[in-house]
């Protein structure tokens, strides 16, 4: 994919183009699928590189920055998070089938060595729970989508949503605290 | 798990849509006010609804803790970018004033452009970063955000000028360094000191360094399948860096392979021309290990091919670009930050710790600042050797408790290289142990003379290193062992009275019996004569 093309579906995107939102996916789904793939393949963790790194390293590799607007990046951005978290849900799937003989059970994201090493989250889970809160609230759910699988630091995201930091970290802490009780066991 | 709608944990009930909504508007209003306040706000909001008020306590009580579900995303997070504001010691305000009205200018860290993220790790996250004057790539790192005194700060700055002035070939040049001051609450939360967070405003040290892209030692090592002498020649340049700093009165503190650089001239030649930006490729470098056909010696010329081939494993995309020049990272930031004494009470990972702790010498180790100095590095340099000869470390501290890494560290000695390769015996063997003495008094005194020797050794002269002798061996392992030591000692005096004892009286009765023997050989002589004497 030529990066002049991904700008400009970007641009599309950002001029109220539907269709384009598509097409963007599908673009920097391959990309950052790539990138997402050699950092799980990395069998060694002293190599970190983050979900910030992913996201933005695709952006700097797809986007002519020169030929592109503020806009435009925050539909990148906004657009990239949501892909990194079916790439990394669709990961977590595919380990969990393997493990438990096709069943997508509890995954421990501990198995993915040092990569996963968070707190023990079913990301399988947390993807179904994600959608009822969307139901519940759909900007919080946004946000845990930027901020947990983009990466995306909250001002940031505060930044993407063109709200406030201060609320941004409310209703980020809220969603946290249903996530967290709809998870625990 | 099972979605049932009833009852969650902490026995609270689940919401509807429009309970949630209650529920956030009364979270929003109650998270603003005081806290003397909040109680009888809560109390009247929630007079008639058991449920919210529930949920309202169990929500403000998580919102107090320093919770830290989903805080990291699946792939690590790097510190907030984003989160800095421009107020920081920084001599180029002009750059950056010019730069305020740009869209992008929450993405500036001081005069510094952000691109994009290199790395991180427990101290910090490095950046791709642009620099306005002189307009160059540089790579920025931001520490961890702590409260600075003004004293730590006169400190901080003074250290970075001597950093400055750092300049050898071997070490990643400081171009600049400064305080980001910190707000917003995700990079705030990840400070060392959490308690402080809403009172002092925190501060972020960042380093503004050269761009090197590449690789560490041990990995081209590994990549490039380098012989024992190729290997060696690298150390020794490895230890001439050390060996300036040294002497310009910079102690690193933090040498590790991840802080030496191997870089690639076709990325670093490239980049500075036009606007390449790291690609998968580095994700996903590492090369063929195993043999190489290619000239000795020779680690590959530092241009010739603009495009190194991605992905392709044979020896020559994984030697070719990589000069032999290695390049130490971080000289004196350890120093600088105290990160290395403060490093067992920070919230750092603690497979990164082990990571870092493995380089660590036994002063290190023991937390004791004061009897840091450059012997330390010459005891990192002899680990950083030992892996590289070996592909090990000296002690097996990766799946130990940091208590007993520490331990490890301090007292025990280290695995012998040829016990491993039975090929290192001899003066390798004895460089290397001689670099990781624990008493620092015995160690090289210097990186030149680790340097020295390692260059004795590849051109065959005598080394200056002895090995040590009996009496050093028994006089550590008594040091070691110091209760079996003494009942050992108690036993030996045991021993050597006995057998002095009996020496003494066996001599005594020795002599009796040479006096006996001696005057019977007396009368026989005599008996002989007088026979002979005797007229027939």
């Amino acid at each position: 994919m030529a990066d002049r093309d991904v700008t400009r579906i970007l641009q599309r995107v950002s001029g109220g183009n539907v269709s384009a939102v598509d097409e963007l996916t599908s673009a920097v789904y391959a990309e950052l699928r790539a990138l997402a793939q050699a950092y799980l393949q990395r069998e060694r963790p002293d190599h970190t590189l983050s979900a910030t790194a992913v996201v933005h390293e695709a952006y700097l590799k797809l986007i002519d920055q020169s030929r592109s607007e503020y806009r435009d990046r925050r539909h990148f951005f906004a657009i990239a998070a949501q892909v990194m978290r079916r790439i990394l849900v669709d990961h977590a799937r595919a380990r969990g089938s393997i493990k438990r003989g096709g069943r997508a059970e509890r995954l421990m994201l501990s198995e993915g060595g040092a990569v996963l090493d968070d707190a023990g989250v079913d990301l399988v889970e947390l993807d179904d729970t994600l959608v009822r809160l969307a139901q519940l609230n759909e900007r919080q759910a946004r946000i845990v989508e930027l901020h947990f699988f983009g990466g995306l630091t909250l001002d940031e995201v505060a930044d993407i949503l063109g709200v406030s930091p201060r609320t941004v970290d409310a209703e980020w802490r809220m969603a946290r605290w249903w996530l967290r009780r709809e998870l625990s066991p | 798990m099972a979605h049932g709608p009833l009852v969650a944990a902490e026995g609270v009930v689940a919401v509807s849509p429009e309970e949630y909504a209650q529920l956030r508007e009364v979270y929003m209003a109650a998270r603003e006010l005081p806290d003397a306040q909040r109680a009888d706000f809560v109390a009247r909001a929630c007079a008639r609804d058991g449920a919210l008020r529930a949920n309202l306590d169990s929500l403000l009580r998580d919102d107090a803790s320093a919770a830290t579900f989903l805080d990291t995303p699946p792939l690590g997070r790097g510190l907030a970018a984003a989160s800095i504001t421009q107020n920081e010691v920084s001599p180029t305000r002009r750059a950056r004033d010019s730069q305020r009205s740009t869209p992008d200018t929450n993405r500036y860290i001081g005069p510094f452009r952000i691109l994009g993220v290199l790395g991180e790790g427990g101290m910090g996250i490095v950046y791709e970063a642009e620099q306005q004057r002189p307009r160059r790539r540089v790579a920025l790192k931001v520490m961890r955000p702590q409260c600075w005194s003004a004293q730590a700060q006169r400190r901080f700055e003074h250290e970075a000028q001597v950093l400055r002035l750092l300049q050898h070939p071997g070490i990643v040049q400081v171009y600049e360094a400064g305080f980001a001051e910190v707000r917003g609450s995700a990079l705030a939360r990840r400070a060392s000191t959490p308690a402080v967070v809403d009172s002092a405003p925190l501060r972020a040290p960042y380093f503004a360094m050269e761009l090197v892209r590449g690789r560490t030692l041990t990995e081209h090592a590994a990549a490039v399948g380098l012989d024992i002498p190729e290997r060696l020649r690298l150390m020794a340049r490895v230890c001439d860096a050390v060996q300036h700093a040294h002497e310009r009165g910079v102690v690193h503190r933090d040498l590790k392979p991840a802080n030496i650089l191997l870089s690639d001239e076709t990325k670093n030649g490239a980049t500075a021309e036009n606007q390449v930006v790291p690609g998968p490729d580095r994700l996903a470098e590492g090369g063929a290990p195993g043999d190489v056909d290619r000239q000795p010696g020779k680690a590959g010329p530092p241009s010739g091919s603009p495009h190194r081939a991605r992905l392709q494993p044979c020896a020559d995309s994984s030697t070719r670009g990589f000069v032999d020049q290695p390049k130490i990272l971080d000289f004196g930031v350890a120093r600088i930050t105290d990160s290395d004494v403060q490093i067992t009470t920070m919230h750092t990972n603690v497979g990164q710790l082990i990571g870092t702790l493995a380089y660590m010498s036994p002063e290190q180790v023991a937390g004791d600042s004061r009897a840091i100095d450059l012997r330390s590095d010459v005891y990192s340099l002899g680990v950083i050797l030992y892996e590289l000869l070996t592909g090990r470390l000296p002690y097996d501290v990766r799946r130990a408790s940091l208590s007993r890494a520490a331990q490890l560290i301090r007292h025990e000695p280290p695995r012998r290289p040829s016990s491993i390769d039975p090929m290192l015996r001899g003066d390798l063997e004895t460089i290397v142990l001689l670099a990781l003495e624990k008493d620092r008094a015995r160690r090289y005194t210097s990186a030149g003379e680790l340097a020295r020797d390692l260059r004795r050794y590849l051109n065959h002269k005598p080394i200056a290193a002895r090995p040590p002798t009996l009496l050093d061996r028994l006089r550590k392992l008594v040091a070691r062992h110091r209760t079996v030591a003494l009942l050992a000692g108690l036993l030996l005096i045991c021993l050597i009275a006995a057998t002095v004892a009996r020496t003494l009286f066996g001599l005594d009765a020795q002599r009796r019996r040479d006096e006996a023997d001696e005057a019977r050989t007396r009368e026989t002589p005599r008996a002989a004569k007088a026979e002979a004497a005797a007229p027939p």
